[in-house]
């Protein structure tokens, strides 16, 4: 897969309180909808944010949440129809993706919150489960102690 | 050193206490808050003595850098009500930090005189009376933000009170439109108004019509899922309504299980659903 290619400018959400939670699934909203992303994609973009958001404020109390615009080309032609030499094929695809990053617990066992219905806290544990589902990919860093980040991103 | 620094600003205050002061009453005379006639001299000077006189206390014992220091506590109390007062009569918050500031210009001044010919230590009493001199400042300006917070979580809490009503439509059947987002607060208050209505209307039937929430969650469906499992303990049924397309799709993919509870499009199908519970039939009238 080619290189994913980051827009300098991101927004930056700090997550510390509940109502933060809030201010990033809307800012997730306004940004899908500015992209050009439907209703519906919309929606389940803005949902993952809210879960996303919601476990930084649970698990670690205080995280950050980066929304930010990308773009990767699709399917690299291979020379000589590389770049600009037949039109058409050099496709590139532009998409949504938003960091969740906490220095909280850090999850022991990703692939048993992946799998869903496991939860610390005593809530569904559907979230990361269902914000993986919603989106078009994720990736998990993380450890016990040793903070979590969260990448998701959905293309257009 | 260090030591002996502090006690020499701390004498040097303590000493020309006086002096300072009108030399700093004079400095502000030129703060364009204060042409404005916000405040008099009187009060102006009234004001200047009293903090310098508190500041020429706290830092009496040497200490110019720790000012969560118990010596700092009237400083710090005075500054908070500085601060509030300050803004009640219109100054801004930058206003009332350069006021604060401005001390340290006079202050400075002193120490020019008193250690001219002691480049060394003057410039370590500039340094740290310049520090201590910002630190007290920004307190003005912190107080003033947690002014400000708190006038907004007032906010937020009368919002909170206007914005969760709970309908009676008809014998036995409530309705509770819900509008915004539904965080942790506001559940537990749709939950206490709706169980106390239910008792007071003895209504078998609750419409809980989510047209006006932007965004469900699984937190957000966890609890309008207890809301109505609390509904039903106390014998009233539940229908939720006004569930868009784009939540619908939302919950399918996030795997909410909402199987257990009725469902309806519209509030107006939740209605029709209501009536036909209660065996009532709305037909028109024959003229």
């Amino acid at each position: 897969m080619a290189e994913i290619k980051r827009d300098e400018d991101g927004k930056v959400i700090r997550i510390e309180e509940e109502h933060h939670v809030d201010m990033a699934r809307r800012t997730a909203k306004e940004c899908s909808v500015l992209m050009g992303f439907g209703e519906v994609k919309t929606a389940l973009i803005a949902t993952s944010v809210s879960e996303l958001a919601r476990n930084i404020l649970v698990h670690a109390g205080k995280g950050t949440v980066v929304l930010r615009a990308i773009s990767q080309e699709e399917n690299p032609p291979s020379p000589p129809f590389g770049k600009g030499g037949l039109g058409g094929f050099s496709g590139e695809r532009r998409g949504l993706e938003i960091v969740f990053a906490d220095q909280g617990p850090g999850i022991e066992d990703i692939e048993r919150v992946l799998k869903g219905g496991y939860s610390t806290k005593g809530s569904s544990g559907i979230g990361l489960s269902g914000a993986k589902r919603m989106m078009d990919e994720m990736e998990i860093e993380s450890g016990s102690g040793k903070g979590t980040t969260i990448w998701i991103r959905k293309w257009l | 050193m260090a030591k002996k620094e502090g006690l020499n600003i701390s004498e040097l205050l303590a000493k020309k206490e006086k002096e300072i002061l009108d030399a700093w009453t004079k400095a502000q005379a030129d703060i364009t808050a204060f042409k404005k006639g916000l405040i008099t001299e009187k009060q102006l000077r009234e004001e200047s003595a009293r903090f310098l006189g508190i500041l020429v206390r706290a830092v009496a014992g040497g200490n110019l850098e720790d000012i969560t220091a118990p010596e700092y506590d009237e400083v710090n109390k005075f500054l908070a009500n500085f601060s509030v007062s300050r803004a009640s009569i219109g100054f801004s918050p930058s206003e009332t930090a350069t006021y604060i500031f401005s001390l340290k210009d006079t202050v400075l001044r002193f120490l020019q005189d008193e250690f001219g010919d002691q480049p060394a230590e003057l410039s370590k009493a500039v340094i740290g009376f310049s520090m201590l001199m910002d630190k007290l400042g920004l307190i003005t300006v912190e107080t003033y933000v947690k002014a400000r917070e708190d006038v907004i979580r007032e906010q937020q809490k009368s919002l909170l009170e206007i914005s969760t009503p709970v309908i009676q439509v008809w014998e036995e059947i409530l309705v509770l439109p819900l509008i915004g987002t539904i965080d942790s607060a506001r559940a537990k208050q749709i939950m206490e108004n709706l169980l106390e209505s239910i008792v007071a209307t003895k209504s078998s039937i609750v419409i809980m019509d989510i047209t006006g929430v932007p965004a469900v969650d699984t937190e957000v469906a966890n609890r309008l899922l207890r809301t109505m499992q609390a509904a039903k303990l106390m014998g009233a049924e539940c229908v939720l309504t006004g569930i868009s397309p784009q939540i619908s799709q939302t919950l399918v993919h996030i795997g909410v299980d909402l199987s257990g509870v009725t469902t309806r499009a519209s509030l107006r199908d939740g209605l029709a659903l209501a009536f036909r519970k209660l065996k009532l039939k709305v037909t028109k009238m024959e003229v």
